[in-house]
């Protein structure tokens, strides 16, 4: 049983230049009275919503819309600035194909590197060894170091463990769309096997097709703001428009979950909050 | 510190990731050649041979009573200076994986105090040679070197916390303390013994934390038992490690994953 709620979510970040991550700086602005606290860039600007089991949540929107970091925020790794998120469930993720693993070592070497680095413990990759290896369909090619690999054998590597064990709620990053076309195919099917079993899916993708086939909901990013979440044909229409600076005439159709019918969300009023408050004025 | 804490007893129970990492930190080493970590074993030997040859000579000492207590105490330092060089790095070389799954922040921790401790008993052949060479004893004093290395380890590991949490923080931490462990490797009695600092010098080595550490672990080695104060002050480090490391975490342990 998986349920996630995002509320008014805030995920912002102090963007150290040099002055602020030197010691040195640090410690020679000591004396003086005027420090200028760091820029803050916000990734997420208030966003909310809901989901639970069956929900196959596919993110839209351009880079930099806050897509990963709403994945990463799932994942528990962000804590949210402001707002808040609850997320009920266990979590996969699949955010980066090289996470724990070491190109020197081979590619059963690095099914262990991999799985542990996804939370299992060594019993559980080693009853999951002969299914990742199956999907990933590397044959000798598993005896070989990593960095002989391909982007596309490398990913099938991270996908089949990333996707071994059944998790409440899982988040893929872009990394699926290096795969090619066969890939897409066996990825959508492993989803599919997992999703069977209930769950959440969050997907980020710049590939239409890729979400369409995964996916049944859709939320369109833009600059840290969810503008639209329905149905993910819906999703993917909207997204595919200019930005607007004003709504287009067209509403999406309605979308019948709990959440209510597809809809825009308002900007959200108010003034962003600061999220590291100078509290060492001296 | 209460969460803090948490996190280092959560983090512990994650064997299976950090157990796993450092063993591969070692394999990776002998996947590029044949004696792997064994070509660090070799330098160690060889620095202490070079330097036990010509600083016998220049102390005045028989290379017999010199050479021993040289070995012990450089391996002992090769032990902390990696744990100071490399506990900057301990999130920073982890952020992919940081950036992928929440573990508790303590397991990266474990991973690099393991793998050292597993560089240490490699390096150890280096002692035992020296040892069968100069057909030195071992007396019933050695055993102490069990609780004295768990007292290096643990302080090891929130060393390994705090500089790692200071160095994602303030990126120009890794080269500083790469420059004050050189200094610290002249200021520690690795190389000399400190009855032979005259005057006040000594001043020197009784404010050096990593002194008694040391001390503690080449004196059972040599046959002696570190006096009572000796142990009493590195446990009263290892309580300030603590302190310091638990304060650290719980003031940053959920804005690391922002740093990285």
């Amino acid at each position: 049983m998986a349920r996630l709620s995002a509320r008014d979510l805030w995920i912002s970040f102090a963007i150290f230049d040099y002055q602020h991550v030197s010691l040195k700086q640090t410690a020679l602005r000591l004396g003086r009275r005027a420090r200028t606290p760091a820029p803050v860039v916000h990734a997420l600007k208030g966003v909310s919503f809901e989901a639970s089991d069956g929900d196959r949540i596919g993110l839209v929107g351009h880079n930099g819309s806050g897509k990963s970091t709403l994945l990463r925020a799932l994942a528990g790794i962000y804590l949210p600035t402001r707002g808040t998120l609850v997320a009920e469930g266990t979590r996969g993720s699949l955010f980066n194909v090289s996470a724990g693993l070491d190109p020197d070592a081979t590619g059963h070497e690095n099914i262990t590197l991999l799985g542990v680095a996804a939370g299992m413990s060594r019993k559980q990759v080693a009853a999951c060894r002969e299914d990742i290896a199956a999907f990933a369909d590397l044959g000798d090619a598993l005896d070989r170091p990593v960095r002989t690999y391909s982007a596309g054998m490398q990913l099938r590597l991270a996908f089949g463990v990333a996707t071994a064990l059944p998790a409440d709620i899982l988040l893929i990053d872009e990394v699926i769309g290096v795969g090619d076309a066969s890939f897409q195919e066996r990825a959508t099917a492993r989803i599919r096997r997992l999703m069977g079993q209930a769950k959440v899916l969050f997907l980020a993708s710049h590939g239409d097709s890729v979400l369409r086939d995964n996916c049944n909901r859709g939320l369109v990013f833009r600059d840290g703001h969810i503008v639209f979440d329905g149905p993910i044909e819906a999703a993917l229409a909207f997204g595919r428009e200019p930005r607007p600076s004003q709504p287009p005439a067209a509403a999406p159709p309605p979308r019948p979950a709990a959440t209510g019918p597809g809809r825009r969300r308002p900007r959200p009023a108010g003034g962003a909050p600061t999220l590291f408050p100078t509290r060492r004025s001296r | 510190m209460e969460t803090a804490w948490r996190d280092v007893v959560d983090g512990f129970s994650c064997r299976d990731y950090w157990g796993t990492m450092a063993w591969n930190d070692i394999r990776a080493r002998y996947r590029r050649s044949k004696i792997g970590q064994f070509w660090i074993t070799l330098s160690v030997g060889l620095f202490v041979l070079g330097i036990g040859v010509v600083y016998a000579g220049i102390f005045g000492q028989s290379i017999s009573e010199y050479m021993p207590r040289l070995t012990v105490s450089y391996v002992t330092w090769v032990f902390m200076s990696s744990v100071l060089v490399g506990g900057c790095g301990t999130f920073i070389s982890a952020s992919s994986t940081m950036q992928q799954r929440l573990f508790p922040i303590s397991v990266h921790a474990y991973r690099l105090v393991s793998r050292e401790l597993m560089i240490l008993a490699h390096n150890s052949i280096v002692v035992a040679v020296v040892w069968v060479v100069f057909g030195v004893g071992v007396t019933p004093a050695a055993l102490l070197v069990i609780p004295a290395i768990a007292i290096n380890a643990y302080v090891a590991f929130w060393i390994a916390v705090t500089l790692g949490i200071a160095s994602v923080r303030y990126r120009d931490i890794p080269p500083i303390v790469q420059s004050l462990v050189t200094i610290l490797f002249f200021i520690t009695p690795v190389m000399w013994a400190s009855d032979r600092l005259g005057g006040h010098a000594d001043i020197i080595v009784m404010l050096n934390p990593l002194a008694y550490l040391l001390a503690i672990v080449r004196d059972p080695v040599l046959g002696t038992v570190p006096p009572l104060a000796t142990w009493a002050i590195s446990l009263g480090i290892a309580a300030a490690a603590t302190l310091v490391a638990l304060y650290a975490m719980s003031l940053t342990r959920h804005r690391l994953a922002y740093w990285l």
